[in-house]
């Protein structure tokens, strides 16, 4: 049993194949390795298992940061305006659920609030941290936490509905008034696109892949970790975990670092 | 019906996959091995927590269609309007587009997805023969379209906020409002609680020998392999 888990671990590490149960109809499958282009396809049930993306968690990454962004700033700026008969009135991104709970519709206003600002908010963040923290191959206690908030949430994320939303009452009230789109609508338009991207790009397998590398070391693969940095003189891998493919890649890292601090 | 696969399901070779990270976890443990979530094989008690999910999003189906959605006041005058009404009212003043996406959206999506998920809870609960993939696309739809229904809520949310100058014209929310986003929240609610892996048991599995076999050889090369490259390094690990 050990060493069949094993070599199952090192098959899904080695990029030469994934295994994995569909998970909407339960069929082992092993992937092969997808070329540009490619998506895997449940045979059973066509369910859409994996597409095939080049550096997934980094564009994840990237699209999630301008996404903050541009969120920032559709709340900061005016979202709409409406003028009719001399009375004008502008509202910001926030006002869609604030004005709903000063209308004592509180459990309405704050889910309005969570679907398009607080879970949208949550799921970047989660992804920019947990990326980070993949980035500098540091193992994060939290890194199981963020991944459930992040299934848990992704659910939730109601943003390009709002979208939709908002282009139906623009036409509904465009016969009774004058509207004005502000700046704070196109930030949330390209805010929505960003968060599309963001959460296409990001591959569920890769991301707990990752996690997996990080996972804190039980006490014998620990000391099995410190028998070898003893051998080789490497003191850095009690952190970044014992796979095999880490370590090889820290031999190769290892000149390269020596060289760039004696120059 | 019956195709090849040649690994079988994870539930037939004794492997529950954690529904969160995708890990195969061997039978009999109770928490993921690797994000530490629970696991179950299929979603426990799923039929009845669907069922009640839905009949909550029925009941609050009715209050959401009788009462007012948004209240309007223009020039001291008080109307309000239901979410049917408010349709009709906008195919009458000649926007048909935004009419018929608001009647798609509220009325037809959700009228959908309650009977769709019914129909595959009855399926499931009834032992018959179904065809397998097309009950499976009944679901991705359900799921998919759930939360789009949650437009005319939005709706009344910016409109709400932007149409406020006193009694020259304003708009409240009506409490129709809540009852609907119940129906909405319900249903996806009810759509998650559902397994559709409950579809698929009932396919009667049989396993082509012979794929099986190639598989099982090619398992054996790989381990060999594996056991050549890796053992000797482990096994210096240990040594003092």
């Amino acid at each position: 049993m050990q060493t069949h888990n094993h070599s199952h671990q090192l098959l899904t590490l080695g990029g030469q194949g994934r295994r994995l149960a569909c998970p909407e109809c339960d069929v082992l499958l092993t992937l092969p390795p997808l070329q540009k282009r490619e998506k895997a396809m449940c045979p059973r049930c066509g369910h859409t298992l994996l597409r095939h993306r080049a550096n997934g968690l980094l564009d994840s990454m990237a699209y999630s940061l301008a996404a903050l962004v541009l969120l920032s700033w559709s709340l900061y700026y005016p979202f709409l305006g409406f003028s009719t008969q001399g009375q004008v009135k502008t509202m910001s991104l926030l006002e869609a659920g604030s004005s709903l709970v000063s209308s004592h519709e509180y459990i309405l206003g704050a889910m309005v609030i969570f679907f398009i600002i607080v879970a949208p908010a949550l799921l970047l963040i989660t992804v920019l941290v947990l990326g980070l923290s993949v980035q500098r191959g540091r193992p994060s206690k939290f890194a199981p936490v963020l991944g459930h908030t992040f299934y848990e949430i992704s659910h939730w994320n109601m943003v390009e509905v709002f979208v939709v939303g908002v282009l139906v009452s623009l036409s509904k009230i465009a016969t009774m008034a004058t509207v004005e789109i502000g700046t704070g609508f196109w930030s949330f338009v390209g805010f929505s696109l960003c968060m599309l991207l963001a959460v296409n790009s990001l591959d569920r397998h890769e991301l707990w892949h990752h996690v997996r590398l990080m996972k804190p070391l039980s006490p014998a693969e620990l000391l099995a970790a410190r028998a070898l940095s003893a051998d080789e003189g490497q003191l850095d891998i009690e952190e970044s975990g014992i796979e095999e493919t880490d370590i090889q890649e820290n031999n190769h890292n290892k000149p390269d670092r020596t060289a760039a601090e004696t120059s | 019906m019956n195709r090849a696969y040649p690994e079988g399901t994870a539930a037939s070779q004794g492997l529950i996959a954690c529904h969160v990270c995708a890990n195969l976890n061997s039978n009999g443990v109770s928490h993921c091995e690797l994000c530490g979530r629970r696991v179950f094989g299929r979603k426990p008690q799923s039929i009845q927590r669907t069922l009640a999910l839905l009949i909550t999003a029925c009941v609050l189906y009715i209050p959401a269609n009788v009462l007012p959605i948004m209240e309007t006041i223009q020039l001291g005058r008080q109307t309000s309007s239901t979410i049917v009404g408010g349709a009709i009212t906008l195919w009458e003043h000649g926007s048909y587009p935004i009419a018929i996406i608001i009647l798609i959206a509220s009325v037809v999506v959700p009228v959908l997805k309650i009977s769709a998920v019914f129909t595959l809870c009855w399926m499931v609960a009834n032992k018959r023969q179904y065809p397998l993939p097309q009950l499976h696309k009944v679901y991705g739809y359900a799921e998919l379209i759930g939360k789009w229904s949650m437009v005319d809520i939005f709706v009344v949310a910016l409109l709400v906020a932007l149409v406020q100058l006193g009694n020259l014209m304003s708009i409240r929310p009506g409490p129709g409002a809540l009852a609907f986003s119940g129906v909405v929240m319900f249903t996806m609610l009810a759509a998650r609680a559902f397994d559709p892996r409950l579809i698929w048991d009932k396919e009667a599995f049989e396993q082509q020998p012979l794929a099986v076999a190639a598989h099982i050889e090619n398992e054996l090369e790989v381990e060999s392999e594996v056991e050549s490259e890796v053992e000797p390094e482990v096994e210096d690990k240990f040594k003092p």
